[in-house]
C-alpha cells in the first residue's frame, strides 16, 4: 500500500522535524565553537556570557540559517513547478534564463562600478547595489519570458526560447569578462560561487517580503499542477486556463528564483534534484503531497549543505554551489538506486 | 437498466463554422453552417475519411479551438472558447494524447475528473470519493484502483480516462478516437462500455472513430463527414440505405456488402466459378475463392465446386472430379493443369 496518505503524513512530519533539528545544527555549527547551551540561551533570551558569541549567533549565523531555509524551500518548489509545467524531468528553475539575467546584471554592475569609482571589490560584493543589479537583470529576463509565453502557444517552444535567452545573456557575460580586469573577473566569479554568509537582517527582510507572497501563490497552484500532469489538452478539458497557468508558474518561479539569486548568487542543483528525491521517497506525483515534501526536503538538503560548507572545525568555508552538487548528486543517485523498480519522470 | 433515448437534445450547434485562422486576415474554413444535435443518453459516432475535419470538429466542440462562426449549446449553456472552467462543467473529454505519469494510482487519475468541482486546495470530499468509485466500477476497473496507472494495460488506461470523464459528471462526454491504441477485443469492449454508459448513466456520448464496423453496430446515430458533402447525421441504417455511407468510403479497393453490413476488400476477379451447397462451409469457401480472384457465378458448364458437410468436390471440364478435405486442397486442385 504505497499510496496510503497516513504513511505520507508521517514521513512529511519526520522530514519537517528533521528540518527544525538541522536549522539549530546550522546555527550551532561554524568556525568558532560556541557551547550548545550558550547557543540556546542566545536564541531564547538573546543574552550570553560572551558578547561576541551573541553577535555572531544573532547577526551572522541566524540570518544565514534563515536564508538557507528560504533558498531550500524556494528553489525546490520552483523546480517542481517547472518540471510539471514542462513535463520534463530535467527542467530546473533557472532553465528560462533567470539566473543568467541576474548574472548579467551583476557582471554589468561589477564592471561599471569598478570602472567608475575604483571601489574595492570586497565591499562591492556585499553592497546593496549588487543585489539591485541582480534583481534588475533577472527581472528584465522575466518580463521578456512572460511576454514570450503570452505569444507562444506550446510549452516546448517557450522552453527553447528561454534557453536561447539564457544563452544570449551568458554570451554577453562572457564578452564582459573578456574585456575585464582579473580583479573584476574574480569578484564576479566569487558571486557565481554562491554564498549565504554576510547577509544582513535588512537584506533578509527584503528577501522574505519578496519570497512569502510568491511562495504562497506557488502553494495555491498545487491543484492546477495536478491537472497539468495529464497534459495541456486534458488540463484544459478539466477547466484549467493553460495560458494563465503557465504565466502564473513563470511569475512565481521568477520572483522566487530572481530574489534568491540576487542575494546569494545562483545556487544550482537543488531545484532540479529535490523534486526527484521527493518523488522517489514519497512515490507519488500528487502535488498535494509532493509540494510539502519537496519544500521540506529542499530545506533539509540546503541546511545540510550549509553545515558542510563551513567545514566544521575549520576556519575556511567552501563555496555553497560546489557543496550542493558534490553532496547532492550522490544523494540523488542513492535514492534512484534504492528504488530501481521505479521509473523516473515527472 | 436499459432506458430508451428521450430525444430531448443535450447538444445543439447553431450555424457552426469550423476551421483555422491561418494568419491574421485569412481563415481556412473546413465546414460551415452546421446545425447538429445530440440527444440525451445517445451514443453518436463521428466518422469520415482522413482529412474530412473530424478532429477540427471535436476540438471546436470541446472548446479547445474557437468556432469561426455560430455557436455550440450544451444543456442550454453556450460553449465559451475562452472559459475553460465553464466548459469543464458541461462537457468532459477523452483524448488521444498519451498520458505518461509514473507515480499516480488509477484512483488518483480518475479523481482528477473532480477538478472543476473541488475547492481551491483540491480536497476530495466523501461525496467526491463516492462519485470516483462509482465511475471506476462503471468502467469495470474498480479492482485496479490502487494500482499505479503506469502499470495498467492500454485498454485499462483508456478505461481509467473514461472513468476520469465520468467523474467529471458532465451531461456530455467527447471522445477523440477512444479505440485507436487498442486491440480488437478491447475495441469492441470499449464500444460496448460506452454504449452501456450512454444508456444506464443517461450520458450523451460523441466519439470520433475509424472503426466503421463497430460504429455501424454500436452508434445510435452517426455523423458522417466527407470533404465533398460536409456532414450528414442519421441512424447507421438510414445512412446505409440512402447510400451516403457507401459514397463516403467505397472506392476501387473496398466493397460494402449491403446484405451483411460489412466491408469487403474488393479483389480483382477474372476467373468464373460456380459454387453449390448451402452450409457454413460454403460461405467460407466463397471467401477463399474470392480472395484468390474467382468470381462466383451461376453459369453451369464451367468449373464448379460442390460443398457438402464432409468434403469438397472440384469438377472441371475435361478432367476427373477431385475430392478435397480442406480448402487449400480445393485451391490447389483448381490450378493443377
Amino acid at each position: 500500500m504505497k499510496n496510503q496518505p497516513k504513511h505520507i503524513t508521517i514521513a512529511t512530519i519526520l522530514i519537517g522535524m528533521l528540518a527544525i533539528i538541522l536549522f539549530f545544527a546550522d546555527v550551532f555549527s561554524g568556525s568558532l565553537h560556541i557551547p550548545i547551551n550558550e547557543v540556546l540561551s542566545i536564541l531564547t533570551t538573546q543574552k550570553s556570557s560572551n558578547e561576541t558569541w551573541t553577535f555572531i549567533i544573532l547577526n551572522f549565523r541566524l540570518p544565514k540559517a534563515v536564508v538557507a531555509t528560504i533558498i531550500g524551500a524556494g528553489l525546490s518548489i520552483s523546480g517542481l513547478m517547472m518540471q510539471t509545467l514542462f513535463r520534463n524531468p530535467l527542467t530546473e528553475p533557472y532553465i528560462l534564463g533567470i539566473s543568467s539575467g541576474a548574472s548579467l546584471g551583476v557582471a554589468l554592475y561589477i564592471m561599471a562600478s569598478t570602472a567608475i569609482g575604483g571601489t574595492i571589490f570586497s565591499s562591492v560584493l556585499s553592497s546593496f547595489g549588487l543585489v539591485t543589479a541582480a534583481i534588475l537583470g533577472s527581472g528584465i529576463v522575466m518580463i521578456i519570458i512572460v511576454i514570450v509565453s503570452m505569444k507562444v502557444t506550446d510549452a516546448v517552444s517557450l522552453l527553447i526560447v528561454g534557453i536561447m535567452i539564457g544563452s544570449v545573456t551568458s554570451a554577453i557575460v562572457s564578452i564582459l569578462q573578456y574585456f575585464s580586469s582579473p580583479d573584476q573577473v574574480h569578484s564576479f566569479i566569487m558571486w557565481t560561487f554562491g554564498s549565504l554568509s554576510g547577509i544582513t537582517w535588512n537584506e533578509v527582510n527584503i528577501m522574505i517580503w519578496c519570497f512569502i507572497p510568491a511562495f504562497l501563490y506557488a502553494l495555491m497552484l498545487q491543484k492546477n499542477l495536478n491537472a497539468m500532469l495529464l497534459g495541456d489538452n486534458y488540463a484544459h478539458g478539466m477547466g484549467v486556463n493553460i495560458r494563465k497557468m503557465r504565466l502564473s508558474v513563470i511569475i512565481a518561479t521568477s520572483v522566487l528564483t530572481g530574489t534568491l539569486t540576487a542575494f546569494t548568487g545562483p545556487i544550482g542543483f537543488i531545484g532540479v534534484a529535490v523534486p526527484h528525491i521527493a518523488r522517489y521517497i514519497f512515490k507519488t506525483s500528487d502535488h498535494k503531497q509532493l509540494m510539502p515534501a519537496t519544500i521540506l526536503i529542499g530545506i533539509d538538503l540546503m541546511l545540510v549543505c550549509d553545515i558542510i560548507s563551513q567545514l566544521p572545525g575549520n576556519q575556511s568555508t567552501l563555496p555553497i554551489n560546489a557543496v550542493t552538487a558534490i553532496f547532492g548528486a550522490p544523494v540523488v543517485i542513492w535514492v534512484i538506486f534504492s528504488n530501481r523498480h521505479m521509473k523516473g519522470g515527472v | 437498466m436499459n432506458q430508451s433515448i428521450s430525444y430531448d437534445s443535450i447538444l445543439r450547434t447553431i450555424n457552426l463554422s469550423i476551421g483555422y485562422k491561418t494568419s491574421k486576415k485569412e481563415t481556412l474554413t473546413v465546414l460551415s453552417g452546421m446545425n447538429l444535435e445530440i440527444f440525451r443518453g445517445e451514443l453518436v459516432c463521428l466518422i469520415g475519411p482522413n482529412g474530412s475535419g473530424k478532429s477540427t470538429l471535436i476540438r471546436t466542440m470541446s472548446g479547445m479551438q474557437p468556432a469561426l462562426a455560430g455557436q455550440v449549446l450544451i444543456d442550454g449553456k453556450q460553449l465559451l472558447a475562452k472559459d475553460a472552467m465553464h466548459n469543464a462543467h458541461i462537457l468532459s473529454v477523452v483524448l488521444t494524447d498519451r498520458v505518461n505519469i509514473n507515480n499516480l494510482s488509477t484512483f488518483q487519475i480518475a479523481s482528477l475528473g473532480r477538478h472543476p468541482h473541488t475547492n481551491w486546495l483540491g480536497v476530495l470530499t466523501e461525496h467526491d470519493k463516492q462519485i470516483i468509485n462509482t465511475a471506476l466500477s462503471d468502467v469495470g476497473i474498480f479492482n485496479l484502483k490502487d494500482r499505479l496507472f503506469s502499470s495498467l494495460s492500454d485498454g485499462e488506461k483508456q478505461r481509467a480516462m473514461v472513468a476520469k470523464a465520468l467523474a467529471q459528471d458532465t451531461p456530455l462526454i467527447l471522445l477523440d478516437e477512444p479505440t485507436a491504441h487498442l486491440d480488437l477485443p478491447n475495441r469492441v469492449e470499449m464500444m460496448r462500455l460506452l454504449r452501456n454508459l450512454a444508456r444506464t448513466r443517461n450520458k450523451s456520448i460523441l466519439l470520433s472513430t475509424h472503426e466503421l464496423d463497430l460504429a455501424l453496430q454500436a452508434a445510435d446515430r452517426i455523423w458522417l463527414m466527407t470533404p465533398q458533402e460536409g456532414i450528414e447525421a442519421g441512424t447507421p441504417e438510414d445512412l446505409v440505405l440512402n447510400g451516403s455511407f457507401q459514397r463516403a468510403f467505397v472506392n476501387q479497393s473496398f466493397d460494402f456488402d449491403m446484405a451483411t453490413g460489412t466491408f469487403r476488400i474488393a479483389y480483382t476477379t477474372n476467373k468464373k466459378i460456380k459454387l453449390s451447397g448451402d452450409c457454413i462451409r460454403t460461405f467460407w469457401t466463397k471467401r477463399a475463392l474470392q480472395r484468390h480472384g474467382y468470381m462466383i457465378t451461376d453459369e453451369t458448364g464451367g468449373t464448379e465446386v460442390i460443398v457438402s458437410n464432409e468434403f469438397w468436390q472440384v469438377v472441371q471440364p475435361k478432367k476427373e472430379p477431385v475430392i478435397c478435405n480442406t480448402i487449400i486442397e480445393v485451391l490447389m486442385a483448381l490450378v493443377i493443369k
